[in-house]
């Protein structure tokens, strides 16, 4: 579904993604791992359109998706979130929800202004379905709090289900439990296999903890010095010395 | 003296419809715009030269003809337009940039079209301005009379009242919701789907509406215009009505237009004049707008009248509320 072919990006003379190559197979669940620094997050922002790689290019059912956009990325399915939560923390947790819907017919100015019946309808329809992602994420009781006083995983959650919200095929998550408590990382990881179980969405998965990353992913994709380093199920990830020995340092 | 009451109520009515645009820009989108001045004058001009009879005149033995004498209502509309199309031009090679260079861009344009009336006189006649600009129905309401003040004032609440309606059904809409959003994070925006550009654009163009038709209204209300009415501290003036009233929100924009504009500027008229010092209020004018301004910012930084988050409880609220 999503493909990576030999993507290059360099900052000056840093090289931060070298000749990254992988595959993301349509309802999977692929991890992204690596020591800080790796190059994750640029690969993240290579293939969602915040950057252009300087070599390489990145496909997306069949299409080539390099150059685009980051809002025209969005329309052709993918849609991400970000290491450090990014929401707009002035609006209420209802609006963040709300904003993500695509194809708003009261985003186009006339529209907005006469205010036609039909806008009503689809505002009523896209609060409907971000109450119903609110109660699965256990976030409805704060729908008319402003994001700013939620709580880190409160807002990595509200992240997922605005990303969800854009009605994704294909879904990058950057650390989505980074900040997160114990519940709010189990109902996460319930809430991210329901959505592959349910819908077949897809998912390439930035995360740290290990144990979230072994339970929920097919695959998982090693990244060390913007190189890929091993690609493999998480038991032949688990299993692989070079990948101890990037996250650890090598033995005397 | 009722006259001079109305006449008052006008002037403060066109700052308050800039202050609606500027709240356009920067209160609901986060668009840095230095330029006010700028579309408010060509505007104020492009209605002003066609709205004026044709005369003729000699400047420095140089015979020039302005003024077109088209009806009122297109010399309003060609305000409009001018001044979106003003906003569209700026708008392309700058929007897409950060913040601060629309702050760079827009406070230049506003100067440079300045002293583009001062020199081009040919089509503005420069520092001498252009005079007898028609006023709304003057072959029933003579010029310099109540009536046609009267018939000003209510053209111009009109305006202000349609511009705050267009404004306030804007905020609730999944439009405004997209302007507050880039306003808070552009990049988030844009990776939620929304191309980012389209609606700043949008907004600019809108803003640049309101001012420009503010203008309209200002050559009309003063008959006569001149550059000196186009220096960049009106620019500073409506950001000052707008801090003061409340960003992001339509009445704080009206109340810091009517506190600012209407008390301080134009209330201190009434107040009497020391004898041996004439120039004095004047000058204390200013000071004054800089001692309201701290004041507001010391105790409600976000304005008299703030910005609230939109409540939404069910369905049916949606329905009420929007």
């Amino acid at each position: 579904m999503l493909k990576a072919e030999s993507v290059v990006k360099n900052f000056g003379g840093l090289r931060a993604v070298d000749r990254c190559s992988f595959e993301v197979e349509r309802g999977s669940i692929v991890g992204l791992i690596g020591p800080n620094g790796a190059g994750k997050t640029t690969l993240f922002n290579v293939i969602t359109g915040m950057y252009k790689p300087d070599a390489g290019r990145v496909m997306f059912k069949g299409e080539e998706i390099s150059g685009l956009r980051p809002d025209e990325i969005c329309h052709r399915g993918i849609t991400r979130t970000f290491q450090v939560s990014r929401q707009l923390k002035i609006m209420t947790v209802l609006e963040n929800m709300l904003l993500a819907f695509k194809g708003q017919k009261g985003e186009n100015i006339f529209k907005a202004v006469l205010k036609p019946t039909y806008v009503l309808e689809q505002e009523k329809e896209n609060l409907g379905r971000s109450v119903e992602i609110l109660k699965t994420l256990n976030l409805y009781e704060l729908r008319n709090d402003s994001v700013a006083i939620l709580s880190g995983g409160q807002r990595k959650m509200l992240e997922v289900g605005q990303a969800l919200a854009t009605g994704p095929e294909m879904l990058l998550l950057d650390e989505p439990t980074a900040g997160a408590t114990f519940a709010e990382t189990a109902t996460l990881v319930n809430f991210i296999k329901g959505l592959r179980e349910k819908q077949g969405l897809t998912f390439l998965i930035v995360e740290h903890k290990m144990e979230v990353i072994m339970n929920i992913c097919d695959r998982i994709i090693v990244v060390n010095y913007g190189r890929k380093l091993m690609e493999g199920t998480p038991e032949e990830v688990r299993a692989n010395k070079e990948v101890r020995e990037a996250y650890l340092g090598r033995e005397g | 003296m009722t006259s001079f009451m109305i006449g008052i109520i006008t002037i403060v009515a066109i700052y308050c419809i800039l202050t609606l645009g500027l709240n356009l820009r920067w209160g609901y989108c986060g668009l840095l715009d230095f330029g006010i001045a700028g579309f408010f004058l060509i505007g104020s001009y492009t209605a002003a030269i066609l709205i004026s009879a044709p005369s003729e005149s000699f400047l420095f033995g140089v015979k020039h003809t302005v003024g077109f004498g088209i009806p009122w209502p297109l010399g309003l509309v060609a305000a409009a337009f001018s001044s979106g199309l003003l906003a569209y031009l700026i708008g392309i090679p700058t929007l897409r940039l950060r913040g601060d260079y629309l702050a760079i861009v827009t406070i230049g344009m506003a100067e440079i079209l300045r002293y583009v009336v001062l020199n081009e006189k040919w089509l503005t006649r420069g520092v001498q301005g252009i005079r007898d600009i028609r006023r709304p129905f003057e072959s029933f309401f003579p010029a310099a009379s109540l009536p046609s003040d009267i018939v000003l004032l209510i053209l111009t609440l009109a305006i202000l009242v349609l511009f705050f309606a267009i404004s306030q059904r804007i905020y609730r809409s999944p439009f405004g919701r997209v302007l507050r959003a880039i306003r808070e994070d552009e990049v988030v925006t844009s990776f939620l789907g929304k191309p980012v550009s389209k609606f700043m654009m949008a907004t600019f163009i809108l803003g640049g509406i309101y001012m420009g038709v503010a203008g309209a209204l200002f050559a009309m209300f003063t008959t006569a215009i001149e550059p000196y009415q186009f220096i960049p501290t009106y620019t500073f003036l409506i950001w000052g009505c707008l801090i003061v009233g409340g960003s992001g929100n339509n009445w704080g924009a009206l109340l810091g237009g009517a506190l600012l504009m209407g008390l301080f500027i134009q209330g201190t008229r009434f107040l009497p004049s020391i004898s041996s010092q004439p120039q004095l209020i004047p000058a204390l004018r200013y000071i004054a707008v800089g001692v309201l301004i701290i004041v507001v910012l010391r105790i409600r930084p976000r304005g008299i009248l703030p910005e609230k988050p939109i409540q939404i409880r069910d369905e049916g609220e949606l329905h009420a509320q929007s």
